[in-house]
């Protein structure tokens, strides 16, 4: 079973048996962020295995930094596997640990890498 | 805004004609969020449909974390438990009074007042008697352990732990 959510920037979200993809694509502003927060943290928590992607990391709103990096520590903690897929992973990553996070988990959501 | 038309609500798992009349075949984003409020993932019709259902069961959680706390009051509410989010010791005794609440979940490291606390105020004159209170934390070592124990906590779940086991200690404590 696939189900998608889209946005008006075309952020999209499918979910395939136990598995959810998040699609994000263009600029991410704090508005999308709202309005992507429930449907990202109710596809975690019904989904075994969770793949961010994206074309760019790299110019993330900090309100969008803020929401994958939350949701991800959050499905590492439920033993849930994360993956980030996209350009400028590491450029999240810093940003996401200077905003408090922990780079050593979030680390191992790196493209390819599972937990 | 997409264009994109749903026939079926992802979240209640029927067709817009069953839930919102027979004029809605189909909703686009925009009606979905219309009708759903403003976002469609706080149905009110699913709230009720999953709220409580649980035997009447209510379960407040506490963690200063904003999407772990979703992420288990999900985990919860899809087995049919009420749930009551906190965001601190402070604020998970607040919205306590009045409230008739069979379990409280807490994480222990938290702003304004720790899990610990928390447990040691419930099990100290706030009226919550040997109801179970569970820890739900990242730390392990058995010394902060044995202080929950002393605190009165009925159980400790370490992080990472999985929805399936959180699920099952709370069937268990709670039948």
């Amino acid at each position: 079973m696939s189900e998608e959510y889209i946005d008006s920037k075309g952020c999209s979200l499918e979910i395939i048996g136990n598995r959810a993809i998040l699609t994000i694509k263009g600029t991410l502003s704090t508005e999308r962020a709202e309005t992507l927060k429930s449907p990202v943290l109710r596809a975690i928590s019904g989904a075994s295995e969770v793949v961010l992607r994206a074309e760019s990391f790299r110019d993330a709103d900090m309100a969008i930094i803020q929401l994958l990096s939350s949701a991800c520590q959050s499905a590492l903690l439920m033993s849930k596997r994360v993956y980030l897929e996209g350009d400028g992973v590491d450029e999240f990553l810093t940003v996401a640990e200077s905003a408090g996070f922990d780079r050593d988990a979030l680390c191992s959501c790196r493209e390819g890498s599972e937990l | 805004m997409s264009d994109k038309v749903y026939s079926n609500c992802p979240l209640m798992n029927m067709n817009y004609e069953e839930c919102f009349g027979a004029e809605f075949s189909s909703l686009k984003v925009a009606d979905m969020v219309y009708y759903c409020g403003n976002n469609f993932m706080e149905c009110e019709k699913y709230k009720v449909r999953t709220g409580g259902a649980k035997m009447g069961k209510r379960i407040l959680i506490a963690d200063d974390s904003p999407s772990m706390r979703q992420l288990v009051s999900f985990a919860l509410e899809d087995s049919g438990y009420d749930v009551i989010a906190a965001s601190d010791g402070t604020e998970a005794l607040e919205k306590l009074k009045g409230q008739d609440v069979d379990m409280v979940i807490t994480d222990l490291n938290m702003p304004h007042m720790n899990g610990i606390e928390l447990i040691k105020r419930l099990r100290n004159g706030a009226g919550f008697g040997l109801k179970p209170i569970i820890m739900l934390t990242t730390e392990s070592c058995e010394d902060m352990r044995q202080q929950g124990r002393n605190a009165g906590a009925s159980g400790w779940i370490t992080k990472p732990f999985t929805p399936e086991k959180l699920i099952e200690v709370v069937n268990r404590l709670l039948r």
